[in-house]
This record gives structure tokens, C-alpha cells and sequence, in this order.
């Protein structure tokens, strides 16, 4: 029997030792488990994800996870975003996991084995930052046949193996420990291995330049992506400080920024900034640029969650 | 009209009748003579293109790769370590789909370092989808360019094309040359047309995405090597339009007396000269011995090395490269090319030599077909590779290492 979990976060929320703490944990515990990461050229923020497979068994198998018997998932805009395939291979039995503070009008796909738990909270509450991993990691072991103990050794070497002192890798042990005992548990049924996709062979023959080439014909279609959704922070601009000298829309790496009005008064748009804060760094005027928190609820409303 | 060129002059000449637009050069010996004169016609107004000195061959391939994107003519050349340097962008423009011609001259590849030929360097860029055309003389250096732009341009194709040349005995060497009229030439080549040009405003486009998933990245891939595929048949109709337009016929290999032959030297490159003439001294005193040269190794015309060499009793290829660890390159590629053919020669044998501008005579010729022959009558598996290495080059070694050790350490 093998478990297949795929972890879903974005690029600085720490999806990726999240795994290695869940992989740790289920080899400590005597299973048999590989875990590894993928993720793009981009940057904090972007679509990050990360796979394990625990098993009592050899495990034959590499890489990206295509038939996931527990979906975890970091940040629920994620589900709507065609980029993350959060729901790839995913069957009406997946356990999904969600960090969110309620499941009330959330849905995940037609999946029906859904559980939450609001890891950003906790984490704010301990560790003073949105750092997710021991979170999730407790989480995800929750739905595995993985001790607590496993899971808090695991945590220790992990955040020992990346250079946290002790007080914080007791904090973490204290969020893994808070996240595996608030998250309800839901059955998780491992797919047997003969049931995978088939593989089904096809020959796509030679095809003419005009689609063979690497190439993008439908330019511009980056605003199509609503990076606005990788942001942790929210650079607000105050009107009354901004003297319009238009520092921050010319250090705006993304073109987020437009000057408007009669004015040129920088505008900021949210749909795409990322929230890099480098217009918050450049900006010569104290206090102009100020950053909050980015709320979830907001980006929940703004139609990132399906 | 025919004039005395050298190999160096004959590929910029190519340049010139294929009226390429953009020239991209850096200098390297012993290809410097072919940028050298395209500049200088530039400047002098003989060629409506564009020339730029690089400071690196690296940057150099990339300027000549977005030229092509941008829908003009592209030509460059290099050598050896020149090529070694640029070697990412050769992929990054086979991947573009840009149909660049360069002309390699080819030279070793250091430590120790050398300028005079080897194939090492043409040889190491053998997987970057890259075409290849490999001359043996100046002329073919010269009609190569043309038929390269003919075949990497077309629709079915639209890949870069790399045409060969041997260092020193081609690139500086000189023979009697016949360059086409510009006019015959405009026949047999059509103005490069781009589908999507970079420059093309109103239809703006962008090259060299990233990709993350395997699936787009795999398929790109395979179309590579599809347009690879076609290529084979694009050969035939350039050589075709070639011959009838300007009068000159040219096969993806050579077949040099292989009726009735019971064995062949496979080769590449400008030896094949002295390979062909021992092979014809050969005959004359009665053995039945044939050459096959390669003249497009990329795509590697396997159906027509099987088609040549099928039912001969032995087959000996001369590798003028080494990969290490291995052997040949042509004798392991053709190893494979026949493995399933049903009358695939009994022996095939390996011979590595002439690297460096290492001597091969009419005798080392001799000494291939007579291994050859032994192996065919011992009926046992050859060893591989064997080395073709002389007293005489033994006896310079000799007296070299004296020299650069200070002592006798190999007696003459």
C-alpha cells in the first residue's frame, strides 16, 4: 500500500520542508517514504508544490504526484488558479486538507473529504510570520498513520537541518504539535497501484512550424494570470504624503504601478501586484507607501476560491 | 568562374551568393579569414548585410540566432574551443527554429592544445539539432552554404545548419573554386521567409518561453527531431534543384567503387582525398575495395549507409574524433544505423586517426583493409578501437619528449 499526498503552497510559505518534515516523520516511524519538490523559475509567491509517497512497500515510483490520495492545501486561492492544478488527479475520495479557518462555502472540486485548520493564524500566533511548514506538516500527518512523536522528531531535525536555533524549533514543534491536534481527522484510501492511469501511446507526427515552434503568439496574456494572488503583503499608498514623484512606478518590476489623473498619481493594480514591497523600499517619502497584511478574506472574496 | 580559393574563402564566398543579411563574427584560427573578408566586403558595399565584431562566440551565436527570429538571412562561423564556448545557444537557436548557417572549421580540442584538425568539435555538437553538412573540398564548402539555407529554410525543416570544414587543409588551403552566379544562385534560393518574425509589430510574438511542465517540453523536442527527419527528404529536392540549376549533384554520402566491393572505408572530411585515391590504388592492384564519405551527417543517413553496405564483408571506419570512453563516433553511429539490416556486414571495424592533423598515408589506407580483411577470415570480434599510430609518428614522439622532459623516455 502506498500514500500519495500532494502538498500545494505558494513559493515562501515552505510547502517543500513541509514534505521533507511529513517524509521524516513517516520514515522515522518505519515506513518506507520518498519526498520532493517542484517549482518554476518564479518567485515568492508563485505556485509551489511538493509530493510524498509512504508505503510499507518498495516504492517504484519518481516525482510529480498524479493521483493524490490527500491533497494539502497552503493557501486556498490556490484552488481556483488554473496554474496550480490543485485538483489534478484528484478522485471524489481524496482527502483534501485546506488551510482556512472554516470550510463553510468552500469547495474543492467535488471532493467530499474535506478538513481545515487555520495554519496562518497559528503561525502568526507563534512564530510571528506566515512561515507554514511545521503547520501543514502536523496537519498532513494527522491523516497518516504517523505518531505524534514521529512527527515531532521530524519537526526538530528539520528545522535543526535548515539552522533554526532552539527557541524556534520548539515554537515550530509547538505549531506542528497545535495544527496535528486541531486538524479533524477524515479516512484517506490509498488508490492501489494497478488502478493508476493506464498509459495509452499516441503518435503526434510532425506538425508545422506554426505550431511547432516554441513561440507565444497570444502575447500579453500574463494579465490573464492574476498574480495579485501571490501576496502576503499589501503596499497601500497615502495620498496625502505621495509627492507624485513616481520612484515606485519606475522600481514597479511588474508594471503593477500606472500614474493617472491629472496628477500622476501612482495607482496600484492589485490584480497583479505580487507584493514584493520594492516601491514600499524605494519610496523617498516616509510613511507614502505603508504595508498591511494581506487578509484572506478578501482574496477568498475577490473569487480566488471556487 | 573558376579562381583559386582557399577553404576559408569559399565558405564566405557561400555567404555572399546566399546574400545573407546579417554576419555575426568573432576571430578564432583557422577559420579568422572567413569573417575577415565578409567585413571587409560589408565595408566595402560588395554585400548588403549587416556585420557585427562579438566579443565572445557565445554572444555572437545569440546575436546571430535573434537576428534570424527577426526574419533575415544569418550566417557566422567559428572553430573548436569557439564553438565549445557557444555551445548553449546552439541549442537555444535549433530550439528558436532559427535557420542559421555556420561554418565550422574544424580544429582539437584542448589540453593539449592545437590548431590543426580533429572532429571533435563538429562531433560535440551532434545532439543540438543542428543539421550538418560535412565538406571535403573547398568547393563543397562553398556550394554547402546555399544548400544549407535551401534546406534549413524550408517550412518543413526550419532548423540551424552547421556545414563543415577541416582546419588548415581546407580553410587554408587552396584549390580551384567555380562560384555560382548570384543570379543562378536567387534560382535555387528564395528569399528567407519567417512565419512569425520577431520584428513584425503589428503581430507582435515572443521566443524562448519557459516551461515547467515535461509533456510541452517532450513535444518540442520530438518536432526537432521530426524536422530532422524531414530534412533527409529536403536534401534530395535542394540537391536536385542544385544540379539542374547550377550543375553540381550531391548525395547525402558519397559512394565511391562499391559495385562488386567486398569491403569499404567509411570516412569524413577532407581525408577522404587520400582515402579515395588508396582506395582507387587499391583496386588497381586487384582488391575489391569501395569508400562511402558522409556528406549530411546530420540527419545521419542511416537508410542510405544501410543501402551502401549492405552485403559487404567487412566495413572499416575511419573516425578522424574520439569520444572518450567509447570510441569513434561515425563507427558507433553506423554500428547502430546497421543492426537491423539483413545483410549488415560481418565485420565492422574501428580505426582512430589523423587527429591533429596526424599523417595518414595511401599505406595507413592499405594497413585499415588489411586488418579488415583479417578479421572478416578470422571470424573473430575485432578489438575496438584501434589506433592508427606509425613507427615514424613514434620515432617524433620520441625525440618531443626528449625534449619537453629532458629525458629519453620513449627510445626512437
Amino acid at each position: 500500500m502506498i500514500i500519495r499526498v500532494r502538498l500545494h503552497g505558494r513559493g515562501g510559505q515552505a510547502m517543500k520542508t513541509a514534505g521533507r518534515v511529513v517524509g521524516t516523520a513517516a520514515f522515522l516511524e518505519g515506513f518506507r517514504a520518498q519526498d520532493s519538490p517542484m517549482y518554476g523559475p518564479e518567485r515568492r509567491g508563485a505556485p509551489v508544490a511538493s509530493f510524498l509517497r509512504i508505503s510499507d512497500e518498495e516504492i517504484a515510483e519518481r516525482g510529480y504526484v498524479w493521483s493524490p490520495d490527500i491533497i494539502a492545501i497552503a493557501d486556498p486561492t490556490l484552488i481556483g488558479d488554473p496554474r496550480a492544478n490543485v485538483l489534478d488527479g484528484a478522485r471524489q475520495s481524496t482527502a483534501a486538507f485546506v488551510n482556512i479557518p472554516t470550510l463553510d462555502g468552500i469547495r474543492v472540486g467535488d471532493l467530499t473529504r474535506l478538513t481545515n485548520y487555520d495554519v496562518t493564524r497559528a503561525a502568526i500566533r507563534l512564530l510571528g510570520r506566515a512561515v507554514l511548514s511545521s503547520g501543514v506538516a502536523g496537519a498532513v500527518v494527522k491523516l497518516l498513520p504517523i505518531s505524534r512523536q514521529s512527527l515531532e522528531e521530524a519537526v526538530k531535525i528539520e528545522m535543526e537541518d535548515i539552522g533554526l536555533k532552539e527557541r524556534e524549533i520548539d515554537l515550530n514543534v509547538k505549531l506542528a504539535l497545535e495544527c496535528f491536534e486541531g486538524t479533524p481527522r477524515v479516512p484517506v484510501e490509498p488508490l492501489p497501484t494497478e488502478e493508476l492511469q493506464q498509459f495509452r501511446a499516441v503518435e503526434l507526427g510532425w506538425q508545422p512550424p506554426e505550431v511547432s515552434i516554441g513561440l507565444i503568439r497570444n502575447v500579453g496574456n500574463g494579465v490573464e494570470k492574476m498574480t495579485g494572488s501571490w501576496r502576503v503583503s499589501r503596499p497601500v499608498i497615502d495620498y496625502s504624503k505621495c509627492t507624485r514623484c513616481g520612484v515606485c512606478f519606475d522600481y514597479c518590476p511588474e508594471a503593477a504601478i500606472t500614474l493617472a489623473g491629472p496628477d500622476n498619481r501612482p495607482v496600484i493594480d492589485y490584480d497583479h501586484c505580487k507584493g514584493c514591497l520594492i516601491c514600499y523600499n524605494e519610496c523617498p517619502v516616509k510613511g507614502a507607501i505603508t504595508v498591511e497584511e494581506e487578509g484572506l478574506a478578501e482574496k477568498v472574496a475577490s473569487g480566488g476560491v471556487v | 568562374m573558376k579562381r583559386m580559393l582557399t577553404g576559408n574563402a569559399s565558405a564566405a564566398w557561400g555567404a555572399r551568393i546566399s546574400e545573407v543579411e546579417y554576419i555575426g563574427g568573432y576571430p578564432i584560427t583557422p577559420q579568422s579569414e572567413v569573417v575577415e573578408l565578409l567585413s571587409k566586403w560589408v565595408a566595402e558595399g560588395a554585400m548588403n548585410a549587416v556585420y557585427t565584431n562579438y566579443e565572445s562566440e557565445h554572444s555572437m551565436f545569440a546575436g546571430v540566432g535573434a537576428a534570424s527570429l527577426s526574419g533575415v538571412r544569418a550566417f557566422t562561423s567559428t572553430s573548436s574551443q569557439g564553438l565549445m564556448f557557444a555551445i548553449e545557444m546552439l541549442y537555444a537557436i535549433a530550439g528558436w527554429r532559427a535557420p542559421v548557417v555556420f561554418v565550422n572549421v574544424a580544429r582539437g580540442l584542448g589540453m593539449p592544445m592545437i590548431l590543426q584538425v580533429e572532429h571533435g568539435d563538429i562531433m560535440g555538437i551532434r545532439d543540438t539539432g543542428f543539421l550538418q553538412l560535412h565538406a571535403e573540398t573547398c568547393q563543397e564548402v562553398l556550394d554547402f552554404v546555399p544548400m544549407a539555407y535551401r534546406i534549413g529554410e524550408d517550412r518543413r525543416v526550419m532548423l540551424p545548419v552547421a556545414v563543415n570544414m577541416d582546419g588548415f587543409l581546407i580553410s587554408f588551403g587552396r584549390e580551384p573554386v567555380d562560384v555560382p552566379d548570384k543570379e543562378l544562385v536567387r534560382d535555387f534560393l528564395p528569399k528567407y521567409n519567417r512565419p512569425y518574425p520577431v520584428v513584425d509589430f503589428s503581430n507582435p510574438v515572443a521566443y524562448a518561453p519557459t516551461i515547467v511542465d515535461g509533456y510541452a517540453y517532450m513535444y518540442f523536442k520530438e518536432q526537432l527531431q521530426k524536422a530532422q527527419e524531414r530534412a533527409r527528404e529536403v536534401f534530395y529536392e535542394a540537391a536536385a534543384d542544385f544540379e539542374r540549376i547550377i550543375g553540381r549533384r550531391y548525395e547525402p554520402i558519397e559512394r565511391y567503387m562499391l559495385d562488386d566491393a567486398d569491403y569499404a572505408i567509411v570516412s569524413t572530411g577532407s581525408y577522404s582525398t587520400i582515402i579515395r585515391g588508396a582506395v582507387r590504388r587499391l583496386r588497381e592492384r586487384g582488391e575489391r575495395v569501395g569508400m562511402v564519405r558522409i556528406r549530411m551527417f546530420r540527419p545521419f543517413p542511416r537508410d542510405e549507409f544501410v543501402d551502401a553496405l549492405s552485403g559487404l564483408k567487412g566495413v572499416a571506419v575511419f573516425d578522424q574524433n574520439i569520444s572518450l570512453g567509447k570510441g569513434g563516433v561515425i563507427y558507433t553511429e553506423l554500428a547502430e544505423a546497421l543492426y537491423h539490416a539483413k545483410e549488415r556486414p560481418r565485420v565492422l571495424m574501428s580505426f582512430i586517426g589523423g587527429l591533429g592533423g596526424a599523417e595518414i598515408s595511401f599505406d595507413a589506407v592499405r594497413y585499415m583493409l588489411e586488418r579488415l580483411k583479417d578479421a572478416v577470415a578470422s571470424g573473430e570480434e575485432p578489438r575496438n578501437p584501434n589506433w592508427l599510430f606509425s613507427e615514424e609518428d613514434r620515432r617524433r614522439l620520441a625525440r618531443a619528449l626528449k625534449l619537453t622532459l629532458g629525458e629519453e623516455v620513449i627510445s626512437e
